[in-house]
């Protein structure tokens, strides 16, 4: 029997833990996709959040239009968002969903639904020139020129889209807690005020490194030290 | 009552009439409430705003008849703003009669101008035996106190200490149980005089829920004028204030031991002044009993709106809904009940619960959501029961209830198409965690609906998602350059044929000439003069790139002439054009020296009619 019937015979007899330990070593050996959808459904049912989070958005970096893994994600991160509410205490307590960081708009279209938005545009302005161009009737040459200008706002506006996402969004370094609650420090260490309390799957930009301490930028903007225990960072390595 | 309605007049006199008049005037009167009964005392405020005109006449504010009153307190304002002028007179009238009276407008002087406030109907209900009674509440308020004493013969009212002094202020003296009031404790301090420094102890209020909510900016402070002196009033402290029960409550005095200072830029002189407020009785209402809806529990007072949602319409029959109410009341939330929904059709679970206040001007908001996780007991169309709650509403004076509307859940059974398998259905379905399993770590019990996982899953590793570069690039390259390639190649055709026609024209005499030279070599004159019209014809059709033939020849020789070809040349060329015509129609005449000769002008012809045109191009 190999190791994938083994974790998922796991997960069909209910030990979702198991299951999760067995998809993790796999996703070790052999991270794709599929697997690390695996791995967060496991843990979810296990009742983890944070690592539930981490593996459906591991699994969406490495095939973003896999369906399965957005729809597991957003139920997972309600269900975090409700543990959150309930655990708020006199912190103020930042929840996952609203943590692009300011990248709302870029990653609002999956890559491939930009990419193709933008090959229609860009293609469809230089034709709409050609056909202006040769049209001889004056009333026809003026709808392909409006119709063209259209075309190149909309080829610069998803195109402006395409290459902020590569640059803005694939190239910034993420992590996400995987602890059931962590604190937002002042400094690198416990002795430091904390500021705000992080709840499971909430992503955080990761700026620096200080001992067992990641610098991170919050998803309301601010700055702080987290214990890089309680989190996860997202990569593909 | 004469006496105090004079007192108005005077007093009336005295405030509006600063030394400084108004170019914009406006006149607004108020009372707090309509209805009142002969115990009970109405609250009237007369606001003036004027832009302030020093150069202009007085301004003076006569009051109307008020003998159906009696005037119990009285009380000047007046604030400063860029350029305007705010003064409010408010006054505490008791009503000494029953039945519908009037307060007739107010009369504001200024400018030379008559402005009038509204008239005012007051409804006075009860005994007139009873207006005898004191002040509403037995009140030592600050108003009270500036009155009761009317000590000087002008009538002007006088504060209780010149320096400084304390006393409450409610916006309602007469409140339900339940039913929000505004209480603030204000320091009275002469304006020539400087608090240095105050202490409060705590403030005991007994017989109160106050409710804390944060305040956006700085505390309330004005300026007001009390027998003749100027006073600054600040709130020392403010509270919300719910009466937890009937009858008389009282707002205690208040000790503080200030230390008063003049405001010389030296410091000056430091003195010690313990004042205390007088304490401010509160006379409760009980809530009425008519019109009590039978639900009605606690004190659920102000007005209430809920309404209901669930997380979904359709669900199977091992899954359940969340159901989440939210009410808002113009009160406290914690006087808010608790909603119970009662069904046949649900087994309801312990639900999550959530209260907060908010403050809507002065009034606090209360909010509380409430969620139930409701399991079905059979499937079908089922119904989740209206959720109803009973207030009642101080401003209207009556009960109400607010109620959701029922809301309709699909419950699908185990064999329908809204069916899942528990966690061991794995597939396409979705599984779903066992009923009313928990997440771990006090997690919610909200069912948990996750699509299954992909069995067998491949093992070879991913990579991260390929936004295909090269595509993009391709993409981006290749349309502008098909569009580009399109335009250059209209253009060197374009070119291609300016370039021939420009060759055609420079070999049109070389062309003209061997065959001038091959008609005068040929045997036939008779057949040659025809085809000499026609060769010469072309030459200059090609050479001049113009159309000729068709045309006169008088027009031939202007548009020769228009072209560029001096007037010699042009007339030559039509004398020979016509020379050749007439030779074609008289055949029997012509010779072959004729021919010859022909020939040998129009071989001139052409090369003088190439040099012009080439020096016309140029």
């Amino acid at each position: 029997m190999s190791e994938v019937s083994i974790a998922d015979e796991a997960f069909s007899a209910g030990n979702f833990k198991e299951a999760a330990s067995a998809y993790r070593a796999l996703c070790l050996t052999a991270p794709n996709a599929d697997l690390f959808f695996n791995l967060g459904t496991a843990e979810a049912h296990a009742g983890r959040l944070g690592p539930a989070v981490w593996a459906f958005e591991q699994a969406l970096i490495r095939e973003p239009e896999h369906d399965d893994a957005a729809v597991n994600l957003e139920a997972v991160r309600t269900l975090a968002v409700e543990a959150g509410l309930g655990r708020a205490g006199g912190l103020r307590t930042l929840l996952p969903g609203d943590d692009d960081a300011g990248t709302g708009l870029l990653t609002a279209l999956t890559p491939t639904t930009t990419d193709v938005a933008f090959a229609v545009s860009w293609v469809g302005l230089f034709v709409l020139l050609a056909l202006q161009r040769t049209t001889k009737e004056a009333t026809r040459s003026t709808a392909f020129g409006l119709l063209a200008v259209l075309a190149a706002l909309s080829s610069f506006g998803f195109g402006g889209l395409s290459v902020g996402r590569t640059f803005v969004v694939d190239r910034t370094d993420y992590a996400l807690v995987i602890a059931d609650r962590s604190r937002a420090l002042l400094g690198p260490g416990e002795q430091y005020q904390a500021t705000a309390q992080l709840t499971a799957g909430v992503k955080v930009r990761v700026r620096g490194r200080d001992g067992g301490f990641l610098h991170v930028t919050l998803p309301d903007g601010g700055t702080a030290w987290a214990a890089s225990s309680d989190l996860a960072m997202l990569t593909t390595d | 009552m004469r006496l105090l309605a004079s007192l108005l007049i005077c007093l009336g006199s005295f405030w509006f009439s600063p030394p400084n008049a108004y170019a914009k005037a406006t006149i607004s009167a108020s009372v707090d409430r309509e209805t009142v009964g002969l115990e009970g005392v109405i609250r009237l405020r007369v606001s003036v705003q004027t832009d302030q005109d020093d150069g202009s006449e007085q301004a003076t504010l006569t009051p109307p008849d008020l003998s159906d009153f009696e005037v119990i307190q009285q009380l000047q304002q007046r604030s400063y703003g860029l350029g305007a002028t705010a003064q409010t007179l408010s006054l505490t009238l008791r009503p000494v009669r029953a039945g519908e009276l009037k307060i007739g407008p107010f009369v504001l002087k200024a400018d030379g101008k008559k402005l009038r406030s509204q008239t005012i109907a007051i409804r006075v209900t009860g005994d007139a035996t009873q207006s005898s009674t004191g002040t509403p509440t037995g009140t030592p308020s600050l108003d009270e106190v500036l009155t009761s004493p009317p000590a000087e013969s002008s009538g002007k009212a006088t504060a209780p200490d010149r320096q400084a002094f304390l006393a409450w202020e409610v916006d309602d003296a007469e409140p339900y149980v339940g039913e929000q009031i505004n209480a603030a404790l204000y320091l009275y301090v002469n304006r020539s005089i400087a608090v240095q420094q105050h202490d409060f102890g705590s403030i005991n209020l007994e017989g109160f829920w106050s409710e804390t909510v944060k305040r956006q900016g700085p505390g309330r402070s004005e300026v007001v004028y009390i027998g003749g002196d100027a006073f600054t009033k600040n709130a020392v402290t403010e509270y919300r204030l719910f009466p937890l029960r009937a009858g008389e409550a009282r707002l205690p005095a208040v000790k503080v031991d200030l230390v008063l200072g003049d405001r010389s830029v030296f410091g000056g002189r430091r003195q010690k002044a313990p004042r205390e407020s007088p304490p401010l009785p509160v006379l409760i209402r009980p809530l009425p009993n008519a019109g009590r809806p039978a639900d009605f529990v606690g004190t659920t007072v102000g007005l209430v709106t809920v309404s209901a949602k669930v997380d979904r319409t359709s669900i199977s029959a091992t899954e359940g809904v969340v159901v989440t109410l939210a009410a808002q009341i113009d009160g406290l939330a914690s006087n808010l009940p608790d909603p119970v929904i009662t069904s046949s059709d649900w087994r309801v679970l312990p639900s999550d619960d959530e209260t907060h206040s908010t403050l809507r001007g002065e009034a606090v908001v209360g909010y509380r959501q409430r969620r139930w996780l409701l399991k079905p007991v059979r499937a079908g169309r089922l119904t989740v029961p209206p959720i109803g709650i009973s207030y009642f509403d101080p401003k209207a004076g009556r009960y109400g209830t607010a109620q959701t509307p029922s809301l309709s859940i699909f419950v699908a059974d185990q064999g329908g198409s809204n069916a899942a398998g528990g966690p061991n259905a794995i597939g396409s379905t979705r599984p779903i965690l066992a009923s009313g399993a928990s997440l771990a770590n006090g997690q919610p019990s909200a069912p948990l609906a996750l699509r299954g996982i992909v069995r067998d899953a491949s093992t070879e590793p991913g990579s991260r998602s390929v936004r295909r570069p090269y595509l993009r690039l391709a993409i981006v390259l290749v349309a502008p350059l098909v569009f580009f390639g399109f335009v250059l190649r209209d253009r060197l055709r374009l070119r291609r044929q300016a370039q021939s026609g420009t060759r055609r024209r420079q070999q049109a005499a070389q062309v003209a000439l061997s065959g001038l030279v091959a008609l005068g070599a040929s045997g036939d004159p008779r057949s040659a003069f025809a085809e000499l019209a026609r060769v010469f014809m072309e030459f200059l059709e090609v050479r001049l790139a113009a159309t000729l033939r068709g045309a006169t020849h008088e027009k031939v020789g202007q548009k020769l002439r228009e072209l560029g070809l001096d007037e010699d040349l042009s007339r030559a060329i039509v004398a020979e054009l016509e020379n050749a015509e007439f030779a074609r129609f008289t055949p029997q005449d012509v010779r072959r020296e004729v021919l010859e000769a022909t020939v040998l002008r129009l071989r001139g012809l052409v090369t003088r009619a190439d040099q012009a045109a080439a020096r016309a191009a140029t």
